[in-house]
């Protein structure tokens, strides 16, 4: 067993106990901060496939600014932001539809990695995960997701400022 | 020898900072003593104070551990390391010659931008578990100066990545046969300021406003715990201030004296600058922190990175017309800094 791999079962299992952590904890803050170690665990899978930039990239917008946000989220709409007051705060209500949600997903994903003819590692993931050459094919193959993501984002710009003016 | 020689350069490599850490605190006591027209500290170890730090440092050491009672003990544990870690990582890619760096990631800005996230996660962290009120306010009001100032900064380091093509750091350094800070002045400016708020020093430490929260975030902490949000702040004081060396000062380049010498010249230089606007500019209000960053810098910052592409493509020799462009924005943003903090 390679270096590599050790790393790999270690960050797994480390990973995987946090996302598990995350859906049973009844504290929903602790649940945010697991959130976010969680997330760094993903990035440092991306370290081991040699794409740094993805691995940047997941740490700045999950690890930092999706924890920031669901935090922003919590204390605005708790009316006990204590940690007392979080502790037995998590909605309960919804889990037969999560569970369905999350098993289908996984359906999907175990599809698309059985069905998938996977390469090997070397060499392909070293030119490819490089800044150089995401800005290549974001900019060239995939410029039309691109520019429908940026239009998505700038429409949640507009109506959030339109939501949140007062009307005189 | 050779697996350990990455783990003895940066073993050496935090004994440096940590060393440095030590003097930035001596230094700081004694320039903002010097602006007030006083000592500073005389008495410990006798020539001007010079162990005050050590004193401090040992003083933190022997405090009482207090955890208040109906904190979040988990939480309240782990804040500062959520703080600390990511700073010290960011020394990785931080060269300081083209030889002397731990990891010459290809990255390298944008590694630092990415782990300075992490700040906020922990102020946030240790205000809430904290189950103090005036480590909740403080610990929001950080969260939102940092949320702010974050994308004048990233927008900073834009401009300078547009001009040398890379984000690694070294080729960033090797890209500049003229400074950055003429080409991009703007940047340096929106720079600057972004940083200071970042790492939330004076003019802009609202967050943990002795006069206002007590002292924000870290009310409850004491001892260790204590220090070490102190000193995750100045690892990322280290940080920020040689990615400024790095992008508009041109790194280790510099006549005669060895890099590694202009290098420290010019990191001791922005260090003196920020010890000084420390002591020297009051504490802004929160709406002219939230004017500053969202009205001015960020404006500035697009602006900047605005022209900077335009004359990269259509221009052949831009650098000159670049740096007058961008010197009168300057003026016009500074004109705007001042109309905002008044």
């Amino acid at each position: 067993m390679s270096g590599q791999m050790v790393a790999f079962f270690i960050i797994g299992f480390f990973l995987l106990s946090g996302a598990l952590y995350i859906v049973s904890t009844r504290n929903i803050m602790h649940a945010v901060f697991m959130h976010l170690l969680t997330m760094s665990f993903v990035a440092a899978v991306y370290i081991l496939l040699y794409a740094e930039f993805i691995a940047a990239m997941q740490v700045l917008i999950y690890a930092g600014a999706m924890t920031t946000m669901v935090i922003f989220a919590l204390m605005l709409t708790r009316t006990q932001s204590s940690p007392e007051g979080m502790r037995t705060a998590v909605d309960n209500q919804q889990k037969g539809l999560a569970f369905l949600t999350a098993a289908g997903f996984l359906a999907i994903l175990l599809f698309v990695v059985t069905r998938e003819k996977w390469v090997p590692l070397e060499g392909v993931a070293k030119s490819t995960g490089s800044v150089s050459h995401m800005g290549g094919i974001i900019f060239s193959a995939y410029v039309l997701p691109f520019e429908l993501i940026s239009v998505l984002l700038l429409a949640a710009l507009v109506g959030v400022v339109v939501l949140t003016r007062k009307e005189n | 020898m050779a697996v350990a020689l990455p783990f003895l350069t940066a073993l050496g490599l935090i004994i440096l900072v940590l060393m440095n850490i030590v003097f930035f605190m001596w230094a700081e006591f004694k320039i903002a003593g010097r602006v007030v027209d006083r000592y500073g500290p005389m008495e410990t170890g006798r020539f001007h104070g010079w162990l005050q730090p050590v004193a401090d440092i040992v003083k933190f050491l022997n405090k009482e551990d207090i955890v208040p009672a109906q904190a979040d003990k988990l939480v309240f544990f782990i804040a500062p390391f959520v703080g600390f870690i990511p700073m010290v990582m960011c020394l990785v890619v931080i060269p300081y010659t083209y030889t002397l760096v731990v990891r010459n990631l290809d990255i390298g800005a944008f590694f630092i931008i990415a782990l300075s996230s992490f700040t906020f996660v922990s102020l946030i962290m240790g205000g809430w578990a904290s189950s103090n009120k005036y480590s909740l306010l403080g610990a929001f009001r950080a969260a939102g100066q940092l949320l702010s100032y974050e994308l004048p900064l990233g927008l900073a380091i834009a401009g300078v990545v547009m001009l040398s093509a890379t984000l690694n750091l070294s080729g960033i350094v090797a890209n500049q046969t003229v400074w950055n800070i003429v080409l991009q002045p703007i940047g340096f400016l929106v720079f600057m300021v972004a940083m200071q708020a970042e790492l939330q020093r004076s003019p802009f430490d609202l967050a943990v406003a002795e006069s206002e929260l007590v002292a924000g975030f870290s009310v409850e902490y004491s001892g260790m715990r204590f220090a070490l949000f102190q000193l995750g702040e100045f690892f990322g004081l280290w940080a920020l201030a040689s990615l400024a060396v790095i992008l508009f000062l041109g790194g280790w380049r510099g006549p005669f004296l060895p890099g590694v010498v202009w290098f420290f010249i010019k990191f001791y230089a922005i260090f003196i600058f920020l010890a000084f606007s420390r002591v020297s500019i009051p504490r802004v209000r929160p709406d002219q922190l939230m004017t500053l960053g969202w009205k001015v810098l960020l404006p500035a910052g697009l602006a900047n990175i605005f022209i900077t592409s335009i004359l990269i493509v259509t221009v052949p020799d831009y650098k000159l017309p670049l740096a007058v462009c961008g010197f009168v924005i300057l003026v016009f943003s500074l004109i705007f800094m001042r109309r905002a903090l008044k």
